[in-house]
This record gives C-alpha cells, structure tokens and sequence, in this order.
C-alpha cells in the first residue's frame, strides 16, 4: 500500500453523518436568510490565478496560499478568501449592473495553517457582499443579517465586536513614524498589549494629542460607554465622524432590540489594508476563536479596475456547525424487507413512505431473519414486510 | 468560570505568590502532587498547569481563558490572542552571544548561529537584513560555538554566569523578556467583566 493512501493531509479531514447534517443545517439556514433578504448566489472556481489575491488590499500573506501552475506555467491558487473573487466578478462582468449588487456566496477556502495546531486548512464559508453602496445603511443591513445568521444558527451566547478602522487611520496618519513603528504599533493595538505599547509612545504623550489616543486605543472596547471616552480623546474631526457614525450604527442596533449581542472595540484593527470603514466578527461562547467576520472595503474593487464601494461578511460554517447538536432522527426511519416476486410493490411502498418525509431503507439482505439483524444493530425501529400484502412490525 | 493556564516552574511560583497577595486560597497549588487541574477555593477559578508553549496553544483554541507565559515563548510561538499585562517577573533579555574576543560581524561569509528560539533569531537577523542559516538545538546551546558548529547562539540571558564560565560573551542584546498575562480573544470580550475585575486585581498588587 502506498505510505498515504489511508490518510487525508493535515488541516483536512473526512466529515461523516452527523458533521455532515450540522454544517448542512448552519448552511441552509444562513442561506435562506441571505436569499430572503434578495442576495443572489455566486460561485466561482475553486481555482484562480495568483494575481487575483496578490494586489495591495490584500491580507493573505503568500505562504499560506496553496500553489500549482496551469499548463502555461502561471501560478494558480486554491481560493484562499471568498471577498476577492466576488469584488473581481463584481468588477469585471457585473461591471454595468446597477446598484446596489447583493451577492452571496457558499464555498470553501483553503488556507495553510501553521503546523500541527489543530487548525484546518480548508474552511466552508457563506457570506454576503453588498457591493455599490456606501453609507451607514448598507452597513446597518450587513451587521443585522450577521447577528440573525447568528441568532438562527446558534443557541449559545454569542456576541459581535464592531469597530472602525477609520478612527485609527486617522491618528496613525498624522504620525511621523516609520512604516515599520507604525505596523510595530498596529500589532500591540490588535493584540491589546498595553505594556509594548507604553513604551513606544511613553516619550511622546505628554505633548501630542495622537499619541495619547493610541495609547487608549486599545482601551476602547465594551458598550455604550466607550463612545464619551473616545469622544474625549479623539485628535481631529475624522476620529470626531468616525466615533459619531459608530455610535449611529451602534443606536439603530439597539433599537432593534439588538443591544445584547453587540459591543463595540474601536482598537480592532486587524486586516487594516483591505478593510477601510466599519469592521466587525462574531464570537460563540466556548468557540474559542472567530467564527464570523466583515466589514466595509471600500477601496478593494478598484484593485480590479472598478471604483465601487462595498461591505459584507463571511461566516465559518465548521465553527458555528461545532456548537450545535444534531439529534438523531433514527427513531422514524423504516426497514423495508420484501420477497423476490414483490419487489415492484416493494418500491412502490418505499416512494409512498418517502413522499411523506420518512426516511426508508431497503433491506438488501436474503432473509427476515439478516434483515431483523441489522435493524437492531442499526436502530431502526419499524420494519415493513411487503408480500401480497404489506405488514409493519414495531422492533 | 475562568481557567487560567500558567507556565510550570519558575513562573508558576512566582505567580502564586502574586495569588497569595491576592488573598487567594492558594492550598490547592501548593499541595498539588501530581495533579495537573486545580481549583481556588471560594473563587470561580481553575488553574491548569502546562509548558511554555502549550499555554499559548490552550489560550489560542480557548480551552483556557487566560495564561501567564514568558514574552520569549510568545515571541518564538505566538499567534493570535491579547497580551494585556507585563507581570514583571521571570525577567530576563534574550541575546546575541559569541565566543569571547571574536569580531562577529567581520568576514563575508554567511554566519552560522545555534538557537533553541529559531523563529526570533531568523526574526532578529531578518531586521538586521543579515541572511545567516540557523540551526536548532534543544540545550545547552552554549556548546555549539565551543565546539565549532556554530558562529554565535540567541539565547535567553539572564545574569551572564553560564556564558562566562564557558568563554563566551553577550554580542548585543536583542530584547528583554518577562512573564505577560495572554487572554483568549473571544474570552476577553465574551467575559469582560470577570476579566477585567481579574486584571484589576492582578494590577492592584502589582504596583
């Protein structure tokens, strides 16, 4: 036997039954939603070039990129992220549709995850993209479809952060700091590290008013409260809009009754070359890490060509399909066991059964007695006997 | 209830004494046996005990909330989670070292360093645009360049003694290093409240 006929590569693995059923029920769920709420499906090739993921706005750095050249010996990509492919297909053949464009999406991406950390490296994503349209009600409509999706899918705590790059732009850009302090920066404020933080911009805060803002960045998160505090530190009238267009955001939430599910942190500031207005991810509790994310990427499309606004958000099928138990639907399934001459009106039974929504089996064995067997081993508790005429035995 | 992940060893010591300061019943940690889970009475906290890198990794996947860890072992393994607070202990710097009295930047030829922290001596040197090939040892790394595998080690140092009693020299220093408190990203905003009560108190004690 070859050394791996028997094993799938790392970061991917055989999803069986009941995994199947989770992710099945997380996925028609969500689109529902999104086809409700008139987004139409997009799929596109599981294949692309590399060009597509390699403009500025992108965030995946090459390494984790799965690679294999064509037959001309350009180098192709297993999709890596959903969101560029879309903004390409809306650029390019959707080019003269008129807005708004709503777009949604179901397929996986690939990714290579570090080493043996229990990560995958293929993801089953479904998202939405709402493309053509800026302002504060395209993305009111992105975040309230990102917590029903939620809401349908999970019944665990779950809580979606939103934040707004822009409130962070506008401090860093007035800083005369190298490129490399600025990404040096950029880091400790996504990871909260207070203390790294300190010590880049100690000698500096007393005498300018940026600093002092980053240095509370990180700080900013939590409810209705931290718009007063960012309020008071912010440096110029951007941060001033950014904070008050949040804060609308934030009130239109609660007004839908959503107020529960949200927070706000204005130091998320991850993926900040792709992304340029509102940002967003979802958590579940005991998830341990995001399971959705979005926001608005403004200047992505004009990457390809095509100078439109956009916003939307993907959702992990696996990581919300983790949190739910699927019962089993045993119970209602019936074993059919029929005689060689009936086999016509076996079938015929079995359509019947099915078009009322059972689910049936045929027994594939010679005798009542194999076909006894396996019910029992498998559970099923109803076994129809089709002869001349049908009989239905409770096990 | 949180379940805070510490580095075994040193680290551990030290941050049940920073407990004990807190007035938490400590009896459990310190009558431990062979016990890897263990409770604070009267505390809605858990404490798990692992090696360095497996506190990131159970902080990373959120099986534990929160986790004290050397900045060396975030430095060489860390990903993604918030690093919210420098405990101040465990302090130490990580640093260049060579044999005493050699010229390590002279030459062209390309340098050979020994490491057991791969990722921060390519990191180091990348800053410096210095292409060096680094191989990675499990211990003892001040043997390597007694012995000639290799022109200088990056290694944690703390007061200097090991590198001077075997005729070897600090180069430059590359950065300091102390025990940091790391908290899952989804824990942090799902349970801020504990959290940040948590941190308070960590912070009280501290100053």
């Amino acid at each position: 036997m070859a050394r791996y006929s028997s094993i799938t590569p790392e970061g991917t693995t055989d999803l069986l039954f009941k995994e199947c059923e989770a992710r099945r029920e997380v996925e028609s769920k969500v689109i529902n939603i999104f086809k409700g709420r008139g987004f139409s499906e997009v799929v596109t090739p599981s294949l692309e070039f590399y060009d597509v993921f390699s403009n500025q706005y992108n965030a995946i750095p090459q390494e984790m990129m799965y690679k294999l050249f064509d037959n001309k010996g350009r180098i192709l990509v297993m999709r890596p992220d959903n969101t560029l492919p879309i903004a390409r297909v809306a650029a390019t053949r959707l080019k003269s549709f008129s807005p708004p464009l709503r777009l949604y999406y179901n397929q996986r991406i690939f990714r290579i995850s570090p080493s043996m950390t229990g990560r995958s490296d293929e993801f089953a994503q479904c998202g939405i993209e709402l493309i053509g349209i800026s302002g504060k009600k395209a993305d009111l409509e992105v975040i309230a479809t990102a917590i029903t999706s939620l809401k349908s899918t999970t019944q665990l705590d779950f809580c979606i952060e939103i934040g707004h790059v822009g409130f962070y732009k506008s401090i860093i850009d007035n800083l005369p700091f190298e490129t490399q302090v600025v990404e040096q920066i950029r880091g400790f404020i996504e990871a909260k590290n207070y203390a790294a933080l300190d010590d880049v911009l100690k000698p500096y805060v007393d005498t300018n008013p940026y600093c002092k803002a980053l240095l509370a960045l990180p700080k900013l998160f939590g409810g209705n409260e931290v718009f007063e505090l960012a309020l008071s530190i912010a440096p110029n009238e951007i941060a001033i809009s950014t904070v008050n267009y949040l804060r609308d955001l934030y009130c239109e939430l609660c007004n839908m009754g959503l107020q529960n599910y949200i927070m706000i942190d204005l130091g998320l500031v991850n993926q900040i070359h792709y992304y340029s207005g509102m940002v967003f991810r979802g958590f579940i509790q005991g998830s341990g890490g995001t399971v959705l994310s979005g926001g608005r990427y403004d200047e992505l499309l004009s990457a390809f060509g095509a100078d439109m606004p956009a916003t939307g958000f993907a959702m992990n099928i696996d990581a919300v399909a983790k949190t739910l138990t699927i019962q089993s639907k045993k119970e209602n399934e019936v074993l059919i066991y029929y005689d060689k001459p009936f086999a016509k009106a076996a079938f015929e039974h079995m359509e019947t059964l099915t078009d009322a929504g059972i689910i049936c089996e045929m027994s594939v064995f010679e005798t009542l007695e194999q076909t006894k067997e396996y019910a029992s081993l498998k559970g099923i508790t109803q076994l129809d006997i089709v002869t001349e005429n049908i009989t239905s035995i409770s096990l | 209830m949180l379940r805070i992940a510490l580095t075994k060893g040193r680290l551990e010591q030290d941050t049940v004494r920073l407990f004990e300061k807190m007035h938490y019943d400590c009896t459990n940690l310190h009558e431990k046996g062979r016990k890897l889970i263990l409770s604070i009475p009267e505390k809605d906290i858990e404490i798990v005990l692992a090696k360095a890198a497996d506190v990131i990794t159970y902080i990373e996947h959120g099986v534990c909330d929160i986790g004290v860890v050397g900045k060396d072992t975030i430095m060489e393994n860390g990903r993604s989670f918030y690093e919210v607070l420098d405990l101040k202990f465990g302090i130490c710097r990580f640093a260049l070292a060579g044999k005493k009295g050699d010229d390590f930047y002279s030459g062209y030829s390309s340098k050979r360093i020994a490491t057991k922290y791969p990722k921060v001596a390519r990191d180091f040197f990348e800053k410096k645009g210095m292409d060096v090939e680094i191989i990675k040892i499990e211990g003892s790394v001040e043997l390597a360049p007694l012995l000639g595998l290799s022109d200088a080690i990056v290694d944690i140092v703390e007061t200097g003694s090991t590198l001077r009693e075997n005729g070897l020299e600090v180069i430059e220093d590359i950065c300091p290093v102390s025990a940091r408190i790391i908290i899952n990203i989804a824990s942090m905003k799902l349970r801020k409240n504990e959290i940040e009560a948590l941190l308070g108190d960590i912070e009280a004690v501290l100053n």
